[in-house]
């Protein structure tokens, strides 16, 4: 086991670290952000979500891998989501797809 | 300052309470079974049961602890540690870049945004933009009460996965996880209203698609964000 200095180190340095740039740029005053600046952010939830949920389902360690319970549970989890608008449904679709193509493939 | 801005609440106390609680649920369910993995994997790993349940309070990031986790028990040097933290965390930036602005209305005091970036994770990101995106009458009380239900289970996971790992080595069922996917699915699905900003997350992952393929580091959802946001503009300005 490493020694307990070196690990509340890490745990102190790693808050640190990942505390800072959730907070800081909260801080700042959006007053006189320039026009262009708004219409930028505007799109950014749907870039960034976009971004980090899709692609590992697409993709994993530089490859195409499609053939994955991860992929194919997405696709009734999308079209419920589309079609029902409804959270807990999607969540119960996606979970129950992802379990059931985990104990087929 | 404080009543001023937060004195537009539909419900309060405990009827609030449950709502937030409820749509925080399927967040909650998915990160006590990632934590609780957590746990299970450092206290099997050799590391004593008090560092989980330390990470999953302090550090509160995902990947990141999973990653020092795995640097620790391989002997990696406290800069390696940090600086992979660093990196994996620092998309949080660009979230927290944006709800400064979104939440700039609603007149948050300091101590409330230091409250709030605590809580700031993808999920929860994900889940009050659409709320924000939708205009829907949202308070800070809602905010942060839905931040602290999902840290809550976040720590207990660890906690708890940390105590029975032991007992439950074996036991380990990793499929609950899929809960935080599918939820970040529906939020996706939630804020492509327009076709520009469909278009605009085709580009985002088309984008961080092919930077995958070529190699995996944290900048990727960087450029990958500007190029989606980029889009984004050039169709506003065109139409």
């Amino acid at each position: 086991m490493p020694d307990q200095t070196f690990l509340i180190l890490v745990v102190v340095l790693m808050m640190a670290v990942t505390f800072l740039p959730r907070a800081l740029p909260l801080q700042v005053n959006t007053d006189h952000w320039p026009p262009f600046v708004a219409r930028a952010l505007e799109y950014l939830p749907v870039a960034i979500v976009a971004a980090i949920s899709l692609t590992p389902l697409l993709i994993k360690d530089q490859h195409v891998q499609l053939d994955r319970p991860e992929f194919y549970a997405a696709i009734p989890t999308l079209l419920c989501a589309y079609f029902s608008k409804n959270l807990f449904l999607s969540v119960a679709v996606g979970t129950a797809a992802y379990i059931a193509l985990g104990s087929f493939m | 300052m404080n009543e001023t801005s937060s004195s537009r609440p539909l419900m309060v106390g405990p009827q609030q309470r449950s709502r937030t609680f409820a749509e925080a649920s399927p967040v909650v369910a998915g990160y006590f079974t990632v934590s609780f993995v957590f746990g299970l994997m450092a206290v099997n790993a050799g590391m004593p049961v008090w560092l989980p349940v330390a990470m999953c309070l302090f550090v509160y990031a995902g990947a990141s602890q999973f990653a020092a986790l795995a640097l620790i028990t391989s002997g990696a040097s406290l800069t390696t540690i940090v600086l992979t933290t660093f990196l994996i965390n620092a998309r949080h930036m660009l979230m927290s870049v944006y709800m400064a602005k979104a939440l700039q209305a609603m007149g948050l005091s300091r101590l409330e945004r230091w409250c709030y970036a605590g809580g700031l994770t993808d999920e929860s990101f994900a889940f009050h933009s659409v709320k924000l995106g939708k205009g829907a009458s949202v308070n800070v009380r809602y905010l942060i009460g839905f931040n602290l239900y999902c840290h809550t289970s976040w720590v207990l996971g660890g906690l708890l996965g940390a105590i029975c790992a032991q007992y439950a080595a074996h036991l380990i069922k990793y499929q609950l996880d899929y809960a935080l996917t599918a939820m970040m699915l529906y939020v996706l699905v939630s804020l492509c209203n327009t076709r520009n900003k469909l278009i605009a997350a085709l580009a985002a992952v088309a984008c961080m698609g092919a930077l995958s393929l070529v190699g995996s580091s944290p900048f990727n959802v960087f450029i990958a964000t500007f190029v989606g946001c980029g889009v984004g503009v050039c169709l506003t300005k065109r139409s």
